[in-house]
């Protein structure tokens, strides 16, 4: 036995402290050297690094952008969760146990999104939204709605909501997958006993479907809420960059503004802390809230 | 009574799902039957079929915004790291799980904890580490980095095959004489098979598109990768409101990767679901 893992060392030498090397320089070091740095006033270029305590935190305390930001981050959450979720388990349910060749297909297409690079969604939505020539416009007036016209990227009262679509388009197949993933865990006895109960298709969802796959379902919201981070951030980046008038500003992109635009790195690390202290808030209600599992009454 | 309501509402799902396949499905084939149309035509009616089939539009796109160094560029970055993540991942994870000590669980743990990570939040940080190594505006400085952030995920995929795969078979092989390294590669590797096309597929997704990463840390056109070059090509003919040719660079660099998807699509949605929503 002791002979296995001594042989282990070589192993060990070659592939664990490189990759621990590497791992510890590109990805927890910058996490650390962003929280130090959100204590410091620093350019990114100069050699002069000057601790500042909170300085930046009182700063973005008092910065209507930041609340605006963050109103917007929520915003993309909870209605990219929501829509994202429940079109996603919705479809699941419809094509799991389905021999259906029409099912079989649609499962096929709504993953589609999901492998394009967002750089390819957002130009693609861009032209959907477009005021002169796009679908979106298009379809109003050739359904007489045309008083519902917008400039969709450029009116700041639709904006957001008109950024939320892309963003669950491009999830609804990925969450999908995994929830289909998660149903056919559940064992067909299940189901059998619920029948022979009398539980029709809508109660068997309820008090079989989704115990069965609660455990899931809070993975996938603690990982759907990183994510939306980083997908939102770039899909503003590319469509809107925080316009008109930083009314789709994220923490996110104004982050990258300071850091990449104003090389204010001190206050572009203070943006990130404050962000990554709501996420951990958020999974942590998440993480709590659901622990206690589903309750089947 | 009953089975009538039954039906109405199966029609009312398949119509609901249905719509939202177009949804999806539509805005795909605009893009490619636009990109054979003119500007004319295509100002003229938005909607319409184009008269006549054209590829002019694609010469365009590919001489005018060297489309070949983006690819080349593309394909050669995307290979390195996926293959370089499928190694140090599987490796890692096979000896964390395997060394049966407080610290193998810890540095597990240290990996996994960087899926939690938004990868949004560090780069200005992640900028100064890379530009005083002098892997800013390098290719291998973008590897790496795919390398690093691909870890997390593969890590808990991989660990995930090892922890259910029994002791003996290394046991089995180190009594036949083999060495640590020749029991991995020959033994334990290759029976983890179907996590690693898990990753293979999940990372090459990822890095294949990624936008952010190839933008903040590369600078010359030269190094520049796909989803960096479409955007500039939108940039550059915005102003020009040469649409068609936007059309056509979109279509370059959209299709052949929902092409894969869709000749791959079995193992893909087969591996994202093997162990990965476990939590």
């Amino acid at each position: 036995m002791s002979k296995v893992t001594g042989k282990k060392k070589s192993l060990i030498i070659l592939y664990l402290i490189p990759t621990l090397i590497i791992y510890g320089v590109f990805c927890v070091y910058p996490c650390l050297k962003s929280l130090f740095l959100s204590l410091c006033s620093w350019s990114g270029f100069s050699d002069e690094i000057t601790f500042v305590g909170l300085e930046n935190f009182r700063r973005l305390v008092k910065d209507p952008i930041v609340w605006k930001a963050l109103g917007n981050n929520l915003f993309i959450l909870v209605f990219c969760t929501l829509f994202t979720f429940t079109l996603a388990l919705a479809f699941a349910v419809m094509v799991t146990k389905s021999r259906r060749r029409y099912h079989k297909g649609l499962r096929i297409i709504y993953f589609i999104p999901y492998v394009m690079s967002i750089a390819v969604v957002a130009v693609l939505w861009t032209f959907i939204y477009n005021p002169s020539f796009g679908l979106v416009n298009g379809f109003l007036e050739k359904v007489g709605l045309s008083a519902l016209q917008h400039v969709w990227l450029g009116e700041s009262d639709v904006i957001m909501g008109a950024l939320v679509v892309p963003l669950v388009w491009i999830n609804v197949g990925f969450y999908m997958v995994m929830f289909i993933a998660a149903i056919l865990n559940i064992s067909e006895d299940c189901y059998e006993a619920a029948a022979i109960d009398g539980a029709n298709k809508r109660q068997q969802f309820w008090h079989v479907t989704i115990p069965g796959i609660w455990q899931e379902i809070r993975t996938s919201l603690v990982f759907f809420c990183v994510t939306a981070f980083n997908y939102s951030f770039e899909l503003v980046y590319v469509m809107t960059k925080g316009g008109p008038n930083r009314a789709s500003e994220l923490l996110t992109t104004y982050l990258y503004e300071h850091a990449f635009t104003y090389s204010d790195y001190g206050y572009a690390s203070a943006i990130g802390v404050l962000l990554f202290a709501v996420l951990f808030l958020i999974i942590f209600i998440i993480m709590k809230g659901m622990k206690a599992g589903y309750r089947d009454e | 009574m009953n089975r009538k309501k039954v039906k109405a509402g199966g029609a009312v799902r398949d119509l609901f799902s249905g719509l939202y396949g177009l949804a999806i499905l539509f805005p795909v084939f605009w893009v490619i039957y636009t990109s054979f149309k003119t500007n004319g035509e295509f100002v003229a009616n938005p909607w319409a079929l184009p008269k006549k089939w054209q590829l002019e539009n694609y010469v365009n796109a590919w001489v005018k915004i060297d489309f070949q160094t983006y690819t080349l560029n593309s394909i050669v970055i995307t290979l390195i790291s996926v293959f370089l993540v499928v190694i140090l991942s599987s490796t890692v994870a096979y000896l964390l799980v395997r060394t049966q000590k407080k610290w193998g669980e810890a540095l597990l743990m240290l990996f996994i904890a960087g899926l939690y990570v938004p990868t949004s939040l560090i780069l200005p940080s992640e900028f100064t580490v890379m530009y005083d190594l002098h892997l800013w505006n390098t290719r291998i400085g973008l590897v790496i980095l795919y390398v690093v952030f691909s870890l997390p995920y593969s890590i808990l995929i991989m660990s995930g095959f090892y922890k259910s795969m029994p002791k003996e078979l290394e046991e089995a092989a180190a009594i036949d004489g083999c060495t640590a390294h020749k029991a991995f590669w020959k033994v334990i590797f290759p029976l983890s098979k179907n996590g690693v096309i898990t990753i293979v597929i999940f990372n090459f997704v990822w890095i294949w598109n990624d936008y952010i990463f190839a933008l903040t840390f590369l600078q010359d056109k030269e190094l520049q990768t796909l989803p960096v070059g479409i955007i500039a090509l939108m940039e550059s003919f915005k102003l020009k409101a040469d649409w068609v040719t936007l059309f056509a660079g979109l279509n370059i660099v959209m299709v052949p990767s929902v092409l894969l998807y869709i000749c791959f699509q079995k193992y893909l949605t087969k591996g994202l679901t093997t162990g990965s929503v476990k939590g």
